[in-house]
């Protein structure tokens, strides 16, 4: 299993996405946040590599016991690796979100990234009211 | 208009335990406690698992033509049901679709019905429009009082210990009427699991401290507390219908394969004709029992097809997590012949699945 991202580290979308950014690649997850909202997981839907992905769209699916939710790419670009544990093993995104990347896509375009909400940011976005 | 949802006797306790709320026929339920759904069931199917269920109707029919009220509203045959006993069975309407499907109870001096959630005034007034002229008075007191569920191989030893009696000796669908304190409980041998289990009527006041009894003393047995997403995996696998579902103001119970809770040699009941000439001329519909070939998740109102042609619909699907695979419940044609290989159309993708008998779970397993 991987390691599990530290969330400080991380950046985030007002759609519930935490992204890693190393030079062109980001690797994309589902927030604790999110997680807690969906309930227990029990199917996703990942890309295939090569996949080419534009920002906004969806990118995956998950299944919770209660809902299906989308998770949209945060950024445009190739995905280049999909985690094939979450398959298997879909439960590992309520209990170790920031460890169950979805998958990793190489942006096309470093410039034309959208703003993301730091942690704090996106802590905000999740308080009721 | 703001709608106030109702709370059951047991809300504080749910908080408490960090329960997830939701609206649901009109009351705030539990649909899950921290622990989550899928270990919520598993602990049903194999230690105990506490429900609070106080949201279901439970309407006293009092007076001497209660059983014939009954008897007359109900498909199922109510005669050979003694004092002591309860009867599964549905209320139709004269088109053969349903009202609800409910549980009698016979109590000796009065009968107790036990009705849906959603479909407790519906049933009240139905009732009520039915019996004018009868000397029957029908009161509800779903408000006073709490119920409770305790599923699973462990609930007889649980609550044997919990209430100071052996209930071994109660069989399915037998009554047994006992005191928790000094309080009158009602308990009746009966679920919506597929595991043995009980169902107990209480005052609203007793219900906390039986219900913290039951987890406090239930700990040696593995007791879970569960709410409404485990209640909803567990009856799915044993294909026990759902109202607004697999039955419905637009569905029979011959649709929904509950031929065995309609009898036609009973005396007539409201709704016989019609079910009675659907059983001579066939069903146009009928529901079927499918799993996944193609993962997916199956839901309620998804398509099903073969080979392009519309089948029906899906009425009710989940992961189930005992057998780990994807299940579901669907209404098709009839007019295709008996089906075997069907594709459900999974947001907008075709995967496939095959029809299988429900309930998905052996006695064997």
């Amino acid at each position: 299993m991987t390691a599990a991202y530290n969330p400080a580290e991380l950046q985030y979308t007002e759609t519930h996405e935490w992204i890693h950014i190393a030079g062109d690649l980001a690797t994309i997850g589902l927030t604790d946040f999110a997680q807690e909202q969906l309930s227990d997981v029990v199917w996703v839907e990942l890309p295939e590599p090569d996949d080419v992905c534009e920002a906004g769209q969806v990118l995956a699916t998950v299944e919770s016991v209660k809902a299906a939710g989308d998770v949209y790419a945060p950024v445009s670009g190739t995905v280049t690796e999909v985690n094939a544990r979450l398959t298997e093993s879909p439960e590992l995104i309520n209990s170790v979100p920031y460890a169950s990347w979805f998958c990793r896509i190489r942006i096309a375009d470093l410039s034309d990234l959208t703003t993301f909400l730091s942690l704090a940011e996106y802590a905000q976005s999740t308080q009721p009211g | 208009m703001t709608l106030d949802l109702l709370c059951t006797p047991l809300h504080e306790s749910h908080l408490e335990l960090g329960a997830r709320m939701v609206p649901f026929a009109g009351w705030e339920m539990p649909v899950q406690y921290p622990t989550g759904p899928i270990r919520e069931h598993h602990a049903v199917r194999s230690a105990v698992g506490l429900f609070d269920i106080s949201h279901m109707g439970r309407l006293r029919l009092m007076g001497k033509e209660a059983g014939n009220l009954l008897q007359r509203v109900m498909t199922r045959n109510l005669d050979n049901v003694r004092p002591g006993a309860a009867s599964y069975g549905l209320m139709t309407y004269a088109d053969g679709t349903v009202v609800d499907d409910v549980i009698a109870v016979h109590c000796g001096s009065h009968w107790l019905l036990v009705t849906n959630g959603a479909n407790r005034t519906k049933v009240l007034a139905w009732l009520r429009a039915h019996s004018s002229t009868r000397d029957v008075t029908i009161s509800d007191e779903t408000q006073a009082t709490a119920m409770l569920a305790v599923q699973g191989p462990r609930a007889c030893a649980l609550l044997s210990q919990v209430l100071h009696v052996d209930l071994q000796a109660t069989g399915r669908f037998r009554l047994w009427e006992g005191e928790y304190g000094s309080c009158p409980v009602l308990l009746t041998r009966t679920g919506y699991t597929g595991e043995d289990g009980f169902e107990i009527v209480c005052p609203a006041e007793a219900g906390p401290p039986l219900f913290h009894c039951l987890l406090d003393r239930g700990m040696a047995f593995g007791v879970q507390p569960c709410g409404l997403a485990a209640r909803d995996s567990l009856r799915l696998e044993h294909g026990y219908p759902l109202y607004g579902h697999e039955i419905s103001s637009a569905i029979s119970p011959l649709e929904a394969g509950l031929g065995w809770a309609v009898s036609f040699r009973k005396s007539d009941f409201i709704g016989r004709n019609a079910l009675l000439k659907q059983k001579l001329e066939g069903l146009p519909r009928k529901l079927v029992g499918f799993q996944m070939v193609e993962s997916g998740m199956p839901r309620a109102q998804y398509g099903v097809f073969r080979e392009n042609v519309w089948l029906g619909q899906v009425t009710s699907g989940n992961k189930s997590p005992t057998l780990n695979r994807f299940i579901g419940l669907a209404l098709c044609t009839t007019a295709q012949g008996p089906l075997q290989e069907i594709d459900i159309d999974i947001r907008g993708q075709r995967r496939r699945a095959e029809v299988v008998p429900a309930p998905f779970l052996s006695h064997a397993r």
